[in-house]
């Protein structure tokens, strides 16, 4: 972390986000540094997908500040912030059905300034590195999950992101789909030096890849650290498994 | 029966085919029913009044021109400030702006028709096979499959299309994607607008006047087509055009001379039959679209 200039970070500081006066987030600071992989986790209802839908403006913050680098983007809409180079993804992929996977690409290498010829290779290099390139001319719709969810994180990776955000990425993948996700993710990380914070149910996907990992219970942080940090913290196992396990 | 009948609704169901197309864009991009679109082609009628002097390459351009800029012009003054508002809001704010529009045209050029000089050189005819065929069938036959080929290849071979069709599926995963909502509804507009100029041309082409209110049975059989074809679907809303104009023209040619009159009310029957069979409409109902 040291090494890392504060305009390559994503970081929100105090972050809040309440719903009718439940705290679904509070107070919340996190780091995303580019070229590192974090991971985010914490049991269900512990407020990491709405951290998450915050960050990239799908919630408004009611207290807090978001920053991408130097810029604040607290309160920007979606739209800005993806133009702005902090791309997400969505666990049901919301890929387009009716255009064929190579278009679905294609269209986030447009979204990034490219056109015609260059916007065609940018998506096939994309294809090929989430290793799905043998399915560019088939309909979205055909495809299998796992094959959908690779062109959903693919069409991110086209547009170029500074920072990617994963949501999910391994949901309803079985175990073969889910440890080659995990190379592709440190492949992506390599080949764009992005930051990546990947929200993840689970675990040896989390522990695999992430350098650093954010632990969140009841919509705050719980605890922060390397893996073999997390996985020993007191603090983790007892938002995990309950106060007796501890 | 006489197979002149299916020449003459052929060429009636091409151009209502045309209609139905430039309508149907705009609503599966933006979910927009656009009931000024008739209005659109009345413009497009009083442009060929006003060039009919001019030699025919600049009678058409000029009238694409002209019904271009008015398409632009109302999206950017009239839809873009609604866009994200209700449905009813943006069906309101076009059936205003079809209202504004027909009066315009009726203080520019007055309450009564404005006379067409004909265009002798399109009521030539060719017999094949003992049928009668008119050039102006034979125009409106290429220019609707000009028009329904280059559209399929801009939708399918060009950036623009791509964005197009992405937005027709999911405007809000377009934009997230980085794809600019304006340029790609503006460009629905030109090509919306395109059409309706081409629709003037052809369907003026045979009649003696344009007067203020020569939109509204234009949009009302784009409507239908639209609805009939399935809301949403580019293949549909050709279809459903292209039957609404055969299934006229068939009707008022074999219905008995004493029914003739209720060749609407005949049209509009089937048009509900279709709609209580696949309320969705003919290719939406399938979940084929664009």
């Amino acid at each position: 972390m040291d090494s890392v200039s504060p305009l390559d970070v994503l970081s929100t500081t105090k972050v809040c986000v309440y719903f009718e006066g439940v705290k679904a987030v509070d107070e919340v600071d996190l780091e995303v540094p580019r070229g590192r992989i974090t991971g985010l986790i914490g049991p269900n209802g512990a407020g990491k997908s709405t951290l998450f839908n915050a960050v990239s403006g799908f919630v408004p913050l009611t207290a807090g500040t978001v920053h991408c680098g130097a810029q604040d983007i607290s309160g920007w809409s979606p739209t800005r912030i993806a133009q702005l180079g902090l791309v997400r993804t969505f666990q049901e992929t919301r890929i387009f059905k009716r255009l064929t996977i190579l278009e679905n690409v294609e269209l986030g290498s447009m979204g990034s300034g490219l056109s015609g010829v260059k916007a065609r290779k940018a998506a096939g290099d994309a294809l090929e590195l989430l290793g799905v390139s043998h399915l560019s001319d088939e309909l979205a719709a055909n495809v299998a999950l796992g094959d959908e969810r690779r062109a959903g994180i693919a069409r991110a990776v086209a547009t170029e992101p500074d920072f990617l955000l994963l949501d999910e990425p391994a949901a309803g993948l079985d175990d073969d789909e889910t440890a080659a996700l995990s190379g592709t993710i440190v492949a992506i990380r390599d080949a764009l030096g992005c930051g990546v914070l990947l929200v993840e149910h689970d675990m040896s996907v989390i522990f695999a890849i992430c350098e650093e990992i954010h632990v969140m219970d009841s919509g705050r942080t719980i605890a922060v650290g390397s893996p073999e940090q997390i996985r020993t913290n007191p603090s983790v196992i007892e938002a995990y498994f309950g106060r007796e396990h501890s | 029966m006489n197979p002149q009948y299916i020449v003459d609704a052929i060429g009636t169901g091409a151009l209502y085919s045309l209609m139905t197309l430039g309508l149907a864009l705009v609503f599966s991009v933006m979910g927009l029913m656009n009931f000024a679109y008739g209005q659109l082609v009345m413009i497009g009628g009083f442009s060929i009044i006003l060039l009919r002097s001019q030699p025919w390459w600049l009678l058409i351009l000029g009238t694409i021109l002209v019904v271009v800029f008015f398409s632009l012009l109302m999206e950017r003054l009239a839809f873009r400030p609604v866009r994200n508002a209700t449905a009813m809001t943006m069906l309101v704010t076009s059936f205003a702006l079809a209202q504004f529009l027909q009066q315009l045209a009726r203080v520019a050029f007055g309450a009564n028709p404005k006379p067409l000089e004909q265009f002798s050189e399109l009521s030539v005819q060719y017999e094949f096979a003992g049928l009668i065929v008119s050039r102006q069938i034979i125009l409106t036959l290429v220019t609707t499959i000009l028009v329904l080929i280059g559209l399929a290849l801009l939708l399918r071979k060009t950036n623009i299309g791509i964005q197009l069709r992405a937005s027709t599926e999911d405007v809000g995963m377009a934009a997230l994607v980085g794809i600019k909502s304006n340029r790609v509804i503006a460009a629905a507009f030109v090509i919306s607008g395109t059409i309706a100029a081409i629709v003037a041309i052809l369907f003026f082409a045979t009649r003696t006047n344009v007067s203020w209110s020569s939109g509204d049975s234009i949009v009302l059989i784009a409507f239908v087509g639209a609805v009939i074809g399935g809301l949403g679907s580019m293949v549909g809303a050709a279809l459903g055009g292209f039957l609404m104009g055969f299934v006229y023209t068939m009707l008022n040619a074999l219905l008995p001379m004493e029914l003739r009159v209720f060749a609407d009310a005949f049209l509009y029957t089937l048009v509900i039959m279709v709609l209580l069979i696949r309320p969705g409409g003919l290719i939406a109902a399938k979940g084929v679209r664009v």
